[in-house]
């Protein structure tokens, strides 16, 4: 009995795999390596030296800026690749048999956005090689366990956000101006260019809520060796994340059974 | 000539209409500026920066007005593409570095918004530290930066016009320029050899030309030389584009393989 469960246990965990990687390979099937490297490495790249020699011209530490900007471009991945996984899925007149078959629609769903976590992480390597090569980031002090822990969360949190935008596109709102909204918040409230304490009062509020804002903050006090305060932040941030998982969930759950009382998932 | 005028006219119209509906073209002119004001903004508040005020509003504004033609003006030549109309372009009457020239062209007057988006945000952030010091030499720097930049996308478009990368492109090439541009901060602080491919854009002379004008002092000859080579970078953008665009139109009809690249 024992051992049937974990067959089908394996046999899950082994569907659910491949599910994210046939996804994340239909998602990037266009790219062709020159493309890959123009939009995931250099493309990347610039933005962080954009940032960079701001700061540098303002006489601040390059580091806080390469670091910062690095962190923030995993949420690429997580709100862009996310929010539109079940776009697409609409688009290609899909949407309707995954909500059909046995498989619990969701799970899909949370199967195909995996790997937009771990590919949100390419941008960070190299923002942090290039940190190191070209800039003043400095790894002496860096515990790589505690790094990865932080970016690995950090990455998450943001795909969890952009996949309860992507369920909220199913209700009928244009994801698009949601995403690159959201975004350009990240980009400002977030303390990826300027600590969050230079903001306004109120607006350091919605900073608290954000994913990326305690993420960034834990992989700062990496850098600086100070690990005191990591876990506790990056506990934060994973909890930030699990309830933007929650609120995607349940618009997911109402536009499903929207859909499957009206029948106008694909009409909305 | 009424002929020719009436396209342009009717493209311009046509062009702003459908442009200004696509969401991404509204994020664009929208929010860029937001970021990159508030954020040069609250970098160098505090830091003992020259220009601080210019680099606020210009690094909004341009950067807006750059993302602007490059997202929209390479778009422009995707969606012909996808939507199939190049040939039935290539095909009618009117040339074709007339059509784009137009549609550029809309897409500058639109990336105006941008700036003025720039200059009423950093109105409030800046309050009375705000000030234009030569308010005429701003219109006409920004005249001629609008010019000079539409002149380089002309050529950019025509470069992707062959090229099956546009897409990747037209996100790819906004920030390289960000960077070399002297939008946000000066090319000075650049390597010798990116200020040596600065030097090839317009975006840079047309930067430096409106910085100046933020400058309490009397408009110098400086001043006047770089508005002189923001024009004559445009001009010389405009002559590039407008020999390989005949060019190709030729080379595209003879071969047949516009819709192929």
């Amino acid at each position: 009995m024992m051992r049937g469960r974990i067959v089908i246990f394996r046999n899950d965990l082994r569907l659910f795999g491949r599910q994210s990687l046939f996804s994340y390979r239909a998602l990037v099937s266009w790219l062709n390596p020159r493309d890959y490297v123009l939009m995931r490495v250099l493309e990347p790249a610039f933005q962080i030296i954009f940032f960079a020699l701001l700061g540098d011209f303002a006489g601040r530490p390059t580091s806080y800026f390469v670091v910062g900007n690095a962190v923030r471009l995993a949420s690429v991945s997580g709100i862009y690749g996310c929010a539109t996984v079940m776009g697409s899925e609409r688009r290609s007149g899909t949407l309707q048999a995954i909500i059909a078959s046995a498989t619990p629609a969701w799970q899909t769903f949370i199967a195909r956005s995996t790997m937009q976590i771990v590919d949100g992480l390419a941008p960070v390597i190299i923002g942090f090689a290039l940190g190191g090569l070209f800039f003043d980031v400095d790894f002496g002090q860096v515990n790589w366990f505690w790094l990865a822990a932080a970016l690995l969360v950090t990455s998450a949190a943001m795909s969890a956000l952009g996949t309860s935008i992507g369920a909220l596109g199913l209700i009928g709102t244009d994801i698009n101006m949601v995403m690159n909204f959201v975004y350009a918040v990240l980009m400002v409230l977030c303390g990826v260019n300027f600590p969050v304490n230079q903001l306004p009062g109120a607006v350091q509020v919605i900073s608290q809520l954000l994913p990326l804002t305690h993420g960034l903050q834990a992989v700062r006090h990496i850098f600086d060796g100070s690990l005191a305060d990591v876990p506790g932040l990056i506990a934060v941030e994973a909890g930030i994340g699990a309830t933007y998982l929650v609120a995607g969930y349940t618009a997911f759950r109402v536009a499903e059974h929207k859909a499957r009382v009206l029948g106008t998932l694909d009409l909305v | 000539m009424r002929a020719t005028t009436n396209v342009i006219r009717s493209t311009i119209q046509v062009h702003m209409k459908n442009t200004l509906a696509r969401p991404m073209f509204q994020i664009v002119l929208v929010f860029q500026p937001f970021v990159i004001a508030t954020t040069t903004y609250m970098v160098y508040r505090d830091a003992n920066v020259d220009d601080f005020v210019a680099f606020v509003v210009l690094g909004g504004g341009l950067s807006g007005i750059w993302s602007a033609m490059t997202f929209s003006s390479l778009g422009d030549i995707n969606r012909e593409r996808w939507f199939g109309t190049l040939n039935p372009m290539l095909a009618s009457p009117t040339s074709l570095l007339l059509v784009f020239a137009a549609k550029i062209t809309a897409n500058a007057l639109l990336s105006l918004l941008s700036m003025g988006i720039a200059i009423v945000y950093s109105l409030i952030l800046l309050g009375s530290n705000f000030a234009i010091a030569h308010g005429l030499a701003f219109v006409g720097a920004l005249g001629l930066f609008l010019f000079s930049t539409s002149a380089f996308a002309l050529c950019l478009s025509l470069v992707f016009l062959l090229s099956r990368t546009t897409q990747v492109m037209q996100n790819f090439i906004e920030a390289p320029l960000l960077v070399i541009g002297g939008m946000a901060f000066p090319v000075s602080i650049l390597p010798g050899w990116a200020q040596a491919i600065s030097a090839l854009l317009p975006i840079r002379w047309g930067s430096e030309t409106l910085r100046l004008t933020f400058d309490p002092a009397p408009l110098s000859t400086h001043w006047w030389t770089v508005a002189g080579l923001t024009l004559l970078s445009g001009v010389v953008y405009l002559g590039l584009a407008t020999f390989f665009f005949r060019r190709l139109e030729h080379r595209v009809r003879y071969l047949g393989n516009l819709e192929l690249a």
